[in-house]
């Protein structure tokens, strides 16, 4: 003999049911799958199958790569170091994407006092080399900043040099990944924050490093150091002033050029403006532009 | 010269013929143990001025030949993978792969399984090392072994001379107070490189070098970590340990001690060899 259950009843035990599901976090199993996402869900709904979605039935494609690569610059041969290596700088070859050079306030980890290392990939960042070709005084890279010549693989490096205060040296090197200590082209005492900037014009590399020189007169700091000819065998590089007004004695530190590649070149400084001439200091923003580079 | 016969017939010329034989045997006899001395010289120094320029010295065996373990070396028959079998001296703080392999600039050719101390500088660090051969010694390798333990102390105790001659006073003792001086950067200009000088007193235990007079001494410090100051030490309030001080004209003509240098705290054991180079 049959029960019969009162439609009251099954109202009842299926809301009690429900309710119990709910109380118990249990959800719903079967969700609607999208079909190509890689995964072949019997429970999908619609449930997938190799005729309605193949792409989805064969073995699950790789993960996509991310969008970032992480990659610590920190060689394998050096994964122990707890430098600082601060105010990091890149630069990448124009003329070989493969090739990156990098900076940071590194110190020679073999102990030696006359050079310092810059980061070097051969392999578009992907595995790191400390070379130790930057020359020091105490084996620490100062104040640093380097870029690539626009074609012709040379590498340029603004730079105060380590152990000698603030003294700034421009350097070069015809290959980034050799192990001979980079030419110094330029030399001076009393300045700060050297930033190079190099492109190729008319297969001369054009040089600018700006830096805040402190031998200005009137307190005219931010300059920019020229050459029109980086690659020569003994470049000469102009200490062009782009301050011209009045300052507190002198000019912010950062002083950034900017090379476009129709050859106009710009700069950017911080002006210290008179007549409040103490920190916090009233600044100006300055924006400096050179149509013949 | 007809010597021989000439000298037989006269007993008097034989005499001579004889001061000169012996002479010319006592010149021979010295010049001899000069050219031994200076043999010995040559072979002795070099290992002492290879292991002060080396950075890396290490006994190794040649693994293979025009080869190398750096994928930016370029192989060639000048490069070579050699096994770090046992390190003799290392600078700096970089892992030295002992029992590893690293790549070797070889200074001269040659072949997988020689043996050899190997005197390096090291060029490159990257998946191994790159590191070019400053130059080879006479010797075996236990010799050799011997020749740079001895030019190891000798080098150390040569350069801490050197730092200690460099400083106008030296003193032990532990930092009793600390205090900021709000002197300005010596340039007078504004810039990130400001050391921001503090004041150390120190309680004197011994004095090294230098004459001080009461029992304590004030120096200053740089208390910047910015590049230009990050590996000054920083002295910490209790901190006992052997100061290097140099006499410094800060900004307005004062002069004042200071310590300047990533080197100006000697470690444990350069105090001690310190003391016994400051010994009458």
């Amino acid at each position: 003999m049959r029960k019969m259950i009162h439609p009251i009843q099954a109202l009842l035990a299926v809301t009690f049911m429900a309710a119990g599901f709910l109380a118990l976090g249990v959800q719903e199993a079967r969700a609607i799958d999208v079909c190509g996402n890689g995964i072949c869900a019997s429970t999908a709904r619609p449930p997938e199958t190799c005729s309605t979605c193949p792409e989805d039935c064969g073995p699950c494609p790789p993960p996509p790569p991310p969008a970032v690569l992480v990659v610590n610059m920190i060689p394998f041969a050096q994964s122990a170091e707890t430098g600082q290596d601060s105010e990091p700088n890149l630069s990448v070859n124009p003329n070989n994407l493969q090739q990156i050079a990098g900076s940071a306030f590194t110190t020679n980890p073999t102990g030696s006092t006359t050079t310092a290392p810059i980061y070097v990939s051969t392999n578009g960042g992907t595995t790191w080399t400390m070379n130790n070709i930057v020359p020091s005084a105490n084996g620490s890279t100062g104040d640093i900043t380097l870029r690539f010549g626009g074609t012709t693989n040379f590498l340029y490096t603004g730079t105060l040099r380590g152990g000698a205060g603030l003294t700034l040296n421009l350097l070069r090197t015809a290959n980034f990944t050799a192990a001979t200590t980079m030419t110094l082209l330029s030399s001076r005492a009393n300045v700060d924050q050297p930033f190079v900037q190099a492109a190729t014009f008319a297969g001369a590399d054009r040089v600018y490093v700006g830096n805040n020189d402190f031998n200005a007169a009137g307190g005219r700091t931010a300059t920019v150091d020229r050459t029109l000819s980086g690659t020569a065998a003994s470049p000469s590089f102009t200490s062009l002033r782009i301050e011209t007004r009045n300052t507190c004695s002198q000019d912010g530190p950062p002083i950034r050029p900017a090379i476009h590649p129709d050859g106009t070149v710009y700069g950017i400084f911080y002006r210290f403006r008179p007549p409040s001439c103490s920190s916090p200091f009233t600044t100006d923003v300055v924006v400096v532009r050179d149509d013949n580079g | 010269m007809l010597i021989g016969p000439v000298a037989a017939a006269s007993p008097r010329r034989g005499r001579a013929v004889a001061i000169r034989a012996s002479l010319a045997l006592a010149w021979l006899a010295a010049f001899s143990w000069l050219a031994a001395e200076a043999s010995a010289a040559t072979v002795a120094r070099p290992v002492k001025d290879l292991t002060r320029s080396a950075e890396l010295v290490f006994r190794g065996t040649v693994q293979k030949t025009g080869a190398a373990n750096l994928s930016l070396v370029e192989p060639n028959a000048r490069t070579a993978v050699v096994r770090v079998d046992e390190v003799l001296k290392v600078s700096g703080t970089f892992d030295t792969f002992a029992g590893g392999e690293v790549t070797v600039f070889l200074s001269e050719d040659l072949n997988a399984g020689d043996q050899r101390v190997f005197f390096t500088k090291v060029l490159l660090l990257g998946e191994s090392l790159g590191v070019q051969e400053v130059g080879r010694a006479a010797g075996s390798v236990t010799e050799l072994k011997a020749q740079v333990g001895s030019a190891k102390a000798e080098i150390l105790r040569e350069g801490l001379a050197a730092r200690l001659a460099g400083a106008d006073l030296v003193v032990s003792g532990r930092v009793l107070s600390l205090r900021a001086t709000g002197a300005a950067a010596k340039s007078g200009a504004i810039s990130e490189h400001d050391p921001q000088w503090a004041e150390a007193v120190l309680e004197i235990n011994s004095v090294l070098k230098g004459q001080v007079t009461g029992k304590t001494v004030a120096f200053w410090v740089p208390t910047s970590v910015d590049v230009m100051w990050a590996s000054v030490p920083k002295p910490g309030l209790g901190q006992e340990g052997t100061w290097l001080l140099h006499r410094q004209a800060q900004e307005g003509g004062a002069t004042v001690l200071a310590v300047v240098d990533a080197q100006d705290l000697l470690s444990a054991e350069e105090a001690k060899v310190a003391k016994s180079l400051a010994r009458p």
